[in-house]
């Protein structure tokens, strides 16, 4: 137990200095801020010329989110897919610790990212379009919105495990985190979509937790969502199963081959 | 200007247009995002639209999109040059060749705004197929030069954007944010009438923004002399030109006076 914690430790510290390097100041202020900031407010902008005030409400909230779930997505596909480029693939297989708590703490920073994209979104969003949230609310709706964001984590982790042989992992990750604002709905209601699109949706990490959210913001008792946080739950259960077997599956494949590339 | 002066400067156009259309047929990223982007966007703008019960602005959130794809392409693929020939270790050969890179880059984004026309027809197609909406070109002839100014305009302003990728490394960054206020404050796919009225200068001076209402001008056959737009559209692009001639001559001296690339 100890070790496992020591593992993540020096992954999160890792994870940590990765992080700094990547985003120095004038990166966060200048690029990434301004980017979840205006990519919320172009869908949110979009429902409310479709729908007016109560469609651009819907969207704040749906997009707030999906900004996070979006760069969760993406950081813990590449956290997996580093592994690769930087040649360290190796060195977790020869390794005799687990890869697991490694590789937990290496994806804590772009957590807390994707939490600090979505509370930006809200914080900017809310008065800049007069958008009429309660913030008691807003704060009881956290936990579903950090299990949102767990969920999409496990759903990156996986596309990152399944695309590890090819080159085109981070491409995928970012199209299918582009699909989900129509298959989770995030600027319109899933009830408005077709039924095999409802069908995909309900498989997919979001739908179901953002379904609570808006609920709960709507002033709902917990109570009343827990069939939807339960839901949302078995999601992110399945897709950690799916990312841990898949990714278990890519290193005892590049054990037994010496390789783990297909292209 | 001689004839003999211009026939070498068609020459490197024609190569670099040749060049990154090679290097696009092989670009798994950049084929996606031509096919891919059109979709997802267009299902997203008229789905909402359509839930809004609002199907009339269904043309005007296509042919938005259609340039959401075209300026995307271009800005991305602007960066995406500078980087790639940045992380081959080519830039600073092709910035010491005696050919003004200025040229080279517009070669190359031309080619790619070319190609992005492709995305259009797809956000058309999309239109038809996932929603079955009744879209038409009332007026095709100001839809196809309407369009062809767009490229070669947005090509231009590619290049402005180009010209400060040089001095960053944080190109691919700087895409990411400048795609969606160009969106926002050119109206593409959401009406300016939703901004505030401050942003209406930005708005002009963005090319999407003349685009976005040639386009729909033509497409719904709402009628009016298309020639004023044009004019704007083209005055804008030879704008964004010596803009970006004048950078480029900038960032050339900063690099060659330094002696390299390495410092930024």
């Amino acid at each position: 137990m100890r070790n496992n914690l020591r593992l993540f430790w020096s992954g999160t510290r890792a994870s940590w200095s990765t992080y700094l390097v990547e985003l120095t100041p004038t990166v966060f202020f200048g690029f990434r801020i301004p980017r979840i900031i205006l990519q919320s407010l172009f869908f949110v902008y979009l429902a409310k010329a479709a729908g007016g005030e109560p469609l651009a409400r819907f969207a704040l909230i749906g997009n707030a989110i999906q900004i996070a779930v979006f760069m969760a997505m993406l950081s813990m596909e590449e956290v997996i897919e580093s592994e690769k480029w930087n040649d360290t693939f190796q060195y977790l297989i020869a390794a005799p610790s687990s890869w697991f708590p490694s590789m937990l703490g290496k994806s804590i920073s772009y957590f807390c990212d994707a939490i600090l994209a979505s509370a930006v979104s809200f914080a900017a969003l809310i008065p800049l379009l007069h958008i009429d949230i309660s913030f008691i609310n807003l704060m009881r709706s956290v936990p579903v919105i950090l299990l949102i964001v767990l969920s999409a984590s496990a759903l990156g982790w996986s596309i990152g495990a399944f695309s590890l042989p090819i080159r085109y992992g981070f491409m995928i990750c970012n199209w299918f985190a582009y699909a989900m604002i129509i298959f989770c709905g995030v600027n319109i209601p899933t009830s408005a979509l077709p039924p095999a699109v409802q069908f995909i949706g309900n498989l997919l990490p979001v739908t179901h937790g953002l379904q609570a959210v808006r609920a709960l913001i709507d002033g709902a008792s917990y109570t009343s969502v827990l069939p939807l946080v339960g839901a949302e739950c078995l999601v992110a259960l399945v897709y950690s199963a799916i990312a841990w077997l898949t990714f278990g599956y890519r290193m005892k494949v590049t054990r037994q081959l010496g390789t783990f590339e297909l292209v | 200007m001689k004839t003999s002066d211009i026939m070498p400067i068609l020459r490197i156009i024609k190569n670099s247009v040749i060049l990154q259309m090679k290097s696009n047929a092989v670009s798994i990223y950049f084929i996606a995002t031509l096919f891919l982007q059109p979709v997802v966007f267009t299902v997203i703008s008229v789905g909402t639209y359509l839930y809004g019960n609002k199907p009339d602005l269904g043309l005007f959130a296509i042919t938005g999109t259609g340039l959401i794809s075209i300026w995307n392409n271009n800005l991305f693929t602007s960066g995406e040059i500078i980087r790639g020939e940045r992380r081959t270790g080519t830039l600073s050969l092709v910035m010491a060749t005696p050919t003004p890179l200025l040229l080279i880059l517009l070669g190359k984004s031309f080619a790619n705004a070319v190609a992005s026309v492709l995305a259009m027809g797809i956000t058309f197609l999309t239109g038809l197929l996932a929603f079955r909406l009744p879209i038409g070109i009332s007026d095709p002839f100001a839809f196809t030069i309407g369009l062809v100014l767009v490229i070669f305009s947005i090509t231009c302003l590619g290049l402005l954007f180009g010209s400060l990728f040089i001095l960053t490394r944080n190109a691919g960054e700087f895409v990411s944010v400048a795609n969606f206020p160009v969106y926002i404050l050119s109206g593409l796919s959401v009406p300016l009438t939703l901004l505030p009225l401050w942003t209406r200068p930005f708005s002009q001076v963005l090319t999407p923004t003349w685009g976005n209402i040639i386009l729909n001008a033509a497409a719904s056959g709402s009628g009016g002399s298309m020639l004023p737009n044009y004019l704007i559209i083209l005055g804008l692009s030879f704008f964004y030109l010596l803009i970006a001639r004048i950078l480029y001559k900038k960032v050339e001296y900063l690099a060659l006076s330094a002696g390299t690339l390495e410092q930024w």
